[in-house]
């Protein structure tokens, strides 16, 4: 595909990620713009894990662990008081280079010191390069149901440890995570006068973080992991070194989900245990198989839409039974993981597979 | 070329080949045959590094390969062509055989190179090269899965059943490109279900039965011999001849 071919859906979406507000502003809903921004934020790390389920053909039921290891690891840094620790030599190094700044506490008057946004969104993309190293590389040995068995292992341990540890607010959470200034005037942030602002901060990183992908998918790496979801054995003796690219694909994912689970705690100034939940990861992999697995585009506007409408509370107390069915129904009708979900040809097909006929063309795969 | 003693080789608990041992000179075509599940694939899996041999000895152009990983014993031109094609379905050939090239990594110019050269031994990839390679006939597969092995510059193929589920006039199509090959220096190690066709195309054979190596000799001796008349050729006899 040339890059002119590759940029426009690019170019597309951050088309419709721009005229959506200024939609709602007209139809004099500017109170969505929240929901929109939080599932533009998901949205970011379900396109993460669509490049690991669908181009690696990798399974992950742990992804929700990742979004919160990156959505923690930046409430705590950012909140946590380290005044006491003033006398160390380095600390006034740190705090000359920004690593650390000076705040208020809680109470709102008591002097702290806590470590800068940035830093600790670095810090949090580098505990979950690290992170999933270590759990990819002996996982992802595994195949199959064994696989999805061993991540979503990893998501319990994760969600445990979160309501288990006093550092990380058990039950309750962190709150009180501040601003993540990251263009000069415009810092992520609930506060409600900078909610448009907000959203196009969390557009422009969907659309950077899909250029990459598509970018990615269209370069040597991509081709390989496409190769090896098409067989890996025959990838494998092609040249492929197969363990290698799955193993990068896995911590690329992990990275795309903490950075969504980092930014989105700073948008909401607190996170909670419930992000780290197994159904939120069961919901990211419904929502990658609804979007036809490999599609990089289905994925992207099945988890906007069905985010957006879960956040305004559309399906009330069957939230969770919800994306189960998605994902139920995805794998009984595309037991290969490729429905075109959002192409003309689908609806025919499965128009076909309902009534049992047989159109033109027929259906290749089965 | 490829030299192996006493190569034993199976899955987890389950050891398939025992004691094999067998040998290919450069420019040979050696053929192995054998009934379903006797362990041809698996043979070739432990030569390619897609299995890990139990024990014995795997030397390639004087290596030894045990151990190895698949995309370095690729890398040293012994290159597998899978069972059943495998080609990656929904990739175009282009890209299938751009990612034939990965054993042996290379500026952009030489693996346009080396596709041309694929593309003019097979003039119908060529004409395909942006179809997608799921839509391909079997023969074109075959083709192509071949193409793909030989982007990466082989000296030695191992070839899994080419003309498995093909039709006669496209498995003689293929069976043909397998002397072409080696009359253009390559050596061949072919696996055939159609021990007819592959005996005659080879210079010497092996029967492999439940494991072990039962036979070995000049392709005319197999022919000629009665436990292989009777349990590889007799019954094949009229269809391969159509
Ligand atoms: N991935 C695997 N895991 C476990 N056992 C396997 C695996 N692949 C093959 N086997 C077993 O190993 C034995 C040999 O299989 P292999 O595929 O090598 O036979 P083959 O001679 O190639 O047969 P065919 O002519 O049917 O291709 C069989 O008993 C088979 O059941
Ligand atoms: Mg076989």
């Amino acid at each position: 595909m040339s890059a002119f071919k590759r940029i426009m859906p690019v170019l597309g979406l951050a088309l419709i990620l721009g005229l959506a507000p200024a939609m709602a502003s007209l139809a004099g809903a500017r109170y969505l713009l929240t929901q929109m921004t939080m599932s533009i934020y998901y949205a970011l790390a379900t396109v993460g894990l669509c490049l690991l389920m669908g181009y690696a053909g990798q399974i992950s039921m742990g992804h929700a662990g990742f979004m919160a290891i990156g959505g923690y690891t930046s409430s705590v840094l950012t909140t946590c008081n380290l005044i006491g620790h003033a006398q160390m030599p380095a600390f006034s190094l740190l705090e000359r280079s920004g690593v650390l700044f000076r705040t208020v506490s809680a109470d709102g008057v008591s002097p702290a010191v806590c470590v800068a946004p940035w830093a600790a969104f670095l810090a949090a993309i580098i505990l979950t390069i690290a992170i999933a190293l270590l759990i990819g590389m002996p996982v992802l040995r595994l195949k199959g149901h064994y696989l999805a068995m061993a991540t979503m292992g990893f998501g319990i341990i994760v969600h445990r440890m979160v309501i288990g540890f006093r550092a990380l607010g058990e039950a309750d959470g962190i709150s009180g995570v501040p601003a993540f200034p990251v263009l000069p005037g415009a810092a992520i942030s609930g506060v409600i006068s900078d909610r448009l602002s907000n959203y196009l901060l969390a557009a422009a990183a969907l659309v950077a973080g899909v250029w990459l992908l598509q970018n990615l998918v269209h370069s040597r790496a991509g081709r390989a992991l496409r190769a090896i979801r098409g067989s890996e054995e025959a990838a494998e003796a092609s040249g492929v070194d197969t363990d290698r690219y799955k193993l990068m694909t896995f911590v690329l994912s992990a990275v795309f989900a903490a950075a969504a689970g980092s930014f989105l705690a700073h948008y909401n100034g607190g996170i909670g245990p419930s992000e780290a939940g197994v159904m939120k990861s069961v919901r990211a992999v419904a929502l990658v198989a609804l979007g036809g697995m490999a599609n990089l585009w289905g994925t992207l506007f099945s988890s906007l839409i069905l985010n957006f409408l879960s956040l305004r509370g559309v399906f009330q107390s069957y939230d969770d039974a919800v994306f189960g069915a998605i994902l139920i129904a995805a794998m009984v009708f595309a037991p290969h993981g490729r429905i075109p979900f959002f192409t003309a040809n689908a609806a025919a097909r499965a128009w076909r597979r309902l009534t049992g006929r047989r159109g033109r063309g027929g259906d290749a795969r089965d | 070329m490829l030299r192996i003693r006493n190569l034993d080789a199976g899955y987890g608990a389950l050891t398939v080949l025992q004691g094999v041992s067998l040998h290919v000179d450069a420019g040979e075509i050696v053929a192995i045959i054998g009934a379903n599940g006797a362990g041809k694939s698996t043979l070739l899996r432990a030569i390619s590094g897609l299995v890990r041999p139990q024990c014995g000895r795997v030397e390639f152009a004087g290596r030894p390969l045990c151990g190895m990983a698949a995309e370095r014993i690729a890398g040293l031109g012994c290159l597998h062509v899978p069972e059943g094609r495998q080609v990656f379905a929904p990739m175009t050939v282009r890209e299938n055989l751009l990612v034939g090239g990965y054993a042996r990594p290379a500026p952009r110019a030489e693996l346009d190179e080396r596709m041309d050269r694929v593309f003019s031994f097979f003039p119908r990839l060529k004409e395909r090269r942006r179809q997608t390679a799921g839509t391909l006939s079997g023969g074109e597969q075959q083709m192509l899965a071949i193409g793909r092995a030989l982007m990466a510059c082989p000296s030695m193929l191992m070839m899994d059943e080419p003309s498995m589920g093909l039709a006669p006039i496209a498995a003689k199509s293929i069976f043909e490109i397998v002397a072409r090959l080696r009359s253009g220096g390559l050596t061949v190690l072919l696996i055939e279900q159609n021990a007819r066709a592959a005996l005659r195309l080879a210079d010497r054979g092996y029967v492999l039965e439940t494991g072990r190596i039962l036979l070995e000799g000049a392709a005319g001796d197999l022919m000629a011999n009665h436990d292989v008349q009777r349990a590889y050729l007799g019954k094949d006899y009229s269809r391969i001849d159509e």
